[in-house]
């Protein structure tokens, strides 16, 4: 038997408790929650090992390298190794390989087996795919870390310590310093936009350009991948093309350099005998305080929470898709939430909440009517509000609906208005008028999703190709005024946008002003102010102003700007809704959670001065209402929550 | 000064450095959580709550006889004219009183703070008065288990096998008898001290897990101290 293969044996030896308790461990509920999916709903499918992986992955590579190096560090059996004819660096490289391949071996397997088990799901299990793309190195360090610790303090305790106050700096360190945002694996494993990308391998017939096929831009095919590396096959080329983020590489890059640094400086500890001694007590409050000071970092840097005056329960049953209100203030306001039965979505409820008393406890009257009026069968989805509310008659919802009984072929939709009058006696919708405003191949217009306005008396109807102006101000004969093309859009400059406005010539100057702004479609979260405009993305929030408009165009200027910083990307995780009032920011963001930002305009600055963070539910959408507090709307409960600006008054 | 008011004295100043450390850090957390308002005052008690419900006792069962074998001071210990059980029930108490301070304390300020500003007072004493059982608990338990053990990193292993334990029966109980076979007998919530936390939410069932870990508890103690002594027998 030769050295190698000897170290080899005595390593794997050392290894196989550690093996044998990380496979009880990521591999039992794994397979506990497959089984009883299995048992369930006859699919074995498990979830587990992407979660389980990135919490306590960092932990066990920290028990293994600190195992398998301080196992060997008792007295004298350290002393014995060195004396036998081995050299340095096989002794440690055999060491290295061994514990990272039992580490790698023992989180990788489920991994790969969840990605497997999800290969013909609906939905991709992308989260998988980043944590093997990405958590892969991030245990790869901190693996190197815990082997070097080991070496430098030959102390199981202490090494474990010192190890885990290290894993702590590198998952949290680069999330709270913006300069090492590229090293966050948090920020890297978060939905956000795809940047720069790079083919890195592709598999096909040579004939097939690289140049032809852009990734976002080929939906049809199939497409698979997280935000890292993107897989994508397009069967009929028999073509699978590997996309990187340019990103990916830099973070790998990186965390190996830095694996490999440790690495080498493990050998020099061996080589010159470095040994570090320091007490239990003393390491303990080495890591509580690296602890506290990135809590305490990331709390005082994220600001205070605003409070929240009420909560106020929205009535059981019915899911609310979206939860649309258009005007909500102490006088009331207006939603929809879908009706289901075993078949599925069966029709609509109109859910009038009214008379929203303010005092201790928040107290409300809320009535149900039932809609029986068909719905596009796509359903609804969030930016598509096909219903319009305002608080100068009260009693009336203005609808965006399809005529069934119209209905004249499989693909032709017929589109209407409905003016519904929700009856307080009998507690029914009653439709008091309709107005047919167009015919719609569904086929030709499938990603197309209808939107409504109101500016009582005037209602804008975005319809598949055209607007159409409706005058409201008789319930029971809405009147269409005008219906014309409209193509909504912006083009985008360094420090400005450029908006389009209608050509229509009937309308008034300030009316193809708001149509404009009701219907300009951005990706991202946006809001007038008059002739201000802002939005929200996932990297930054942006304030414009109006410079210069023309019979065609408006012309607006970057005022001001916020990069957001990667612990505040992190935790929001991008804008959903926008408000722009005075020089105050409202942004809601996807993580349930409220960010108010001042303007300073003459510096240019977003400055966050207050966010509200919600413990339960997402929300969906929120309402600056007239006493100047705001009410963010969720699938369950409306808080009601004091701004700063208010405070400050 | 008796031997057995010496032992506490020793016990207490052996101890006394991870008290102040994980009250340090439990108080910490929660007065800059609920002074920035970062997260919803809920979650910040949450958080202080799973510090103190997981990581104090671990880190205090480590100190009570895993540190002292390690240090092979035990067996000095022993040569006091005291009997085996009593350094056991000594050792037992202090280690009940330093799990407990940091969770008293972090209540006293959650209340001042935070109390009826987004959860009631009552609540917040609901949930740290949960707590402290969950955490008397578990510490009995690693100390037991971990009797055997001869140094303190080994018998931090051992707690985090009894909580993966705790864990894993845990989710037999919801993917075998609730969710399959739809028997609603919460007897994992019985027969750990999880009981103690769901209690502290509000859901759980509160009295059957106090008498069923009362009844263990009292069992686990006399087999430690049985264990204590025959160890003590071979350590001298």
């Amino acid at each position: 038997m030769n050295t190698l293969t000897a170290l080899f044996k005595k390593e794997l030896h050392t290894a196989k408790w550690f093996l044998l308790g990380g496979v009880l461990f990521f591999w039992s509920f794994p397979l506990l929650e497959g089984t009883g999916t299995y048992l369930r709903s006859g699919t074995f499918r498990t979830d587990i090992p992407s979660e389980i992986s990135w919490m306590f992955g960092g932990l066990f590579a920290i028990i293994t390298a600190c195992g398998l190096v301080c196992m060997d560090m008792p007295k004298g059996l350290y002393e014995f190794w060195r004396s036998r004819p081995v050299r340095l660096l096989p002794y440690m490289t055999v060491k290295y390989i061994v514990g990272l391949a039992v580490t790698l071996f023992v989180i990788t397997v489920p991994l790969l087996l969840e990605i497997y088990l999800f290969r013909n799901a609906d939905h991709s299990n992308s989260f998988g795919r980043s944590i093997l793309c990405c958590h892969t190195f991030v245990i790869l360090l901190i693996y190197s870390v815990a082997f070097c610790a080991g070496h430098l303090f030959r102390n199981m305790t202490e090494t474990v310590i010192i190890s885990c106050a290290a894993m702590l700096l590198i998952y949290f360190v680069p999330v709270l310093v913006p300069a090492m945002e590229p090293l966050s694996f948090f920020n890297l494993v978060t939905d956000g936009p795809a940047p720069n990308m790079e083919i890195v391998a592709k598999l096909g017939p040579n004939e097939t350009p690289k140049s032809s096929i852009r990734p976002g831009t080929d939906w049809g095919y199939s497409f698979w991948g997280n935000r890292h590396m993107y897989w994508m096959s397009i069967s009929s080329k028999s073509l699978l093309i590997v996309y990187v983020f340019k990103g990916f590489w830099l973070f790998t890059g990186t965390l190996s350099a830095l694996s490999i640094v440790l690495v080498a400086g493990t050998w020099v500890c061996l080589k010159y005998h470095l040994q570090i001694r320091l007490g239990l007590k003393s390491l303990c409050w080495c890591l509580g305080l690296v602890a506290l000071i990135l809590f305490s970092t990331a709390a005082f840097s994220v600001a205070s929470n605003l409070t929240c005056l009420a909560k106020i329960s929205l009535p059981a049953g019915g899911e609310k898709v979206p939860p649309i209100i258009f005007c909500f203030d102490n006088k009331g306001g207006v939603m929809l939430c879908g009706r289901y039965d075993k078949s599925g979505l069966s029709g609509y409820n109109v859910l009038q909440i009214d008379r929203i008393t303010e005092g201790p406890s928040y107290t409300y009257r809320h009535e149900s009517y039932p809609l029986d009026i068909s719905l596009p069968p796509q359903g609804f989805c969030y930016d598509s509000w096909r219903i319009a509310w305002s608080k100068q008659a009260p009693d009336i919802v203005y609808f965006l609906g399809i005529n069934n009984s119209a209905q004249s072929s499989n693909t032709l939709r017929r589109f209407s208005l409905y003016v519904i009058r929700l009856d307080d006696d009998t507690h029914i919708a009653r439709v008091l008028g309709e107005l047919p405003v167009g015919e719609y191949d569904a086929e030709k217009y499938k990603y197309y999703s209808e939107n409504i306005a109101l500016d009582y008396p005037r209602l804008y109807l975005w319809l598949p190709n055209e607007v159409a102006v409706v005058d409201v101000g008789d319930d029971k004969q809405p009147r269409l005024l005008a219906k014309f093309a409209y193509h909504a859009g912006f083009s985008s400059g360094e420090n400005g946008k450029t908006f389009s406005l209608p050509s229509d010539k009937t309308l008034s100057e300030e009316q193809r002003r708001r149509i404009m702004q009701h219907f300009s479609y951005e990706f991202r979260a946006r809001a007038w102010d008059g002739d201000r405009y802002g939005e929200g993305g996932y990297d930054s929030i942006c304030v414009y102003e109006k410079k210069e408009t023309g019979t065609e165009k408006i012309r607006l200027e970057k005022i001001a700007e916020r990069k957001l910083p990667p612990l505040e990307k992190l935790i929001y995780r991008g804008a959903r809704r926008l408000i722009l009032h005075d020089d105050i920011v409202y942004s809601l963001c996807n993580m349930s959670s409220l960010m108010v930002y001042r303007l300073n305009e003459s510096s240019g600055v977003l400055k966050p001065i207050g966010h509200y963070a919600a413990s339960e539910g997402g929300f969906y959408d929120m309402i600056l209402r007239d006493d100047g507090l705001i009410a963010l709307i969720g699938e369950k409960q409306i808080h009601i929550v004091q701004p700063p600006a208010i405070k400050s008054r | 000064m008796s031997p057995t008011k010496a032992l506490f004295w020793k016990e207490w100043r052996q101890m006394q450095w991870r008290w102040i450390f994980s009250l340090a850090m439990c108080c910490t957390i929660v007065f800059v959580g609920l002074k920035t308002r970062v997260l919803p005052d809920q979650m910040i008690i949450l958080f202080s709550f799973g510090i103190s419900a997981f990581l104090i006792p671990l880190f205090i069962a480590m100190g009570l006889v895993a540190e002292e074998r390690e240090q092979d001071s035990l067996r000095m210990q022993l040569k006091l004219p005291v009997a085996a059980w009593k350094v056991y029930v000594v050792k037992m108490a202090i280690g009940t009183l330093a799990v407990a301070i940091p969770a008293v304390v972090c209540s006293i300020i959650a209340l001042l703070m935070a109390g009826n500003r987004e959860r009631t007072s009552a609540d917040i004493i609901r949930i740290y008065g949960f707590v402290i059982p969950f955490e008397i608990i578990f510490m009995l338990w690693t100390v037991v288990f971990s009797l055997k053990r001869k140094t303190q990193w080994a018998a931090a292993l051992t707690g985090v096998v009894i909580l993966a334990v705790w864990v894993f029966l845990i989710i037999c109980d919801d993917v075998f008898l609730l969710e399959i076979w739809h028997i609603h007998w919460d007897l994992s919530l019985i027969i750990t001290p999880f009981g103690f936390l769901e209690a502290g939410s509000d859901k759980g069932p509160w009295l059957e897990t106090s008498v069923a870990q009362g009844i263990l508890a009292a069992v686990l103690f006399w087999w430690g101290m049985r264990r204590f002594a025959m160890l003590t027998r071979s350590d001298k």
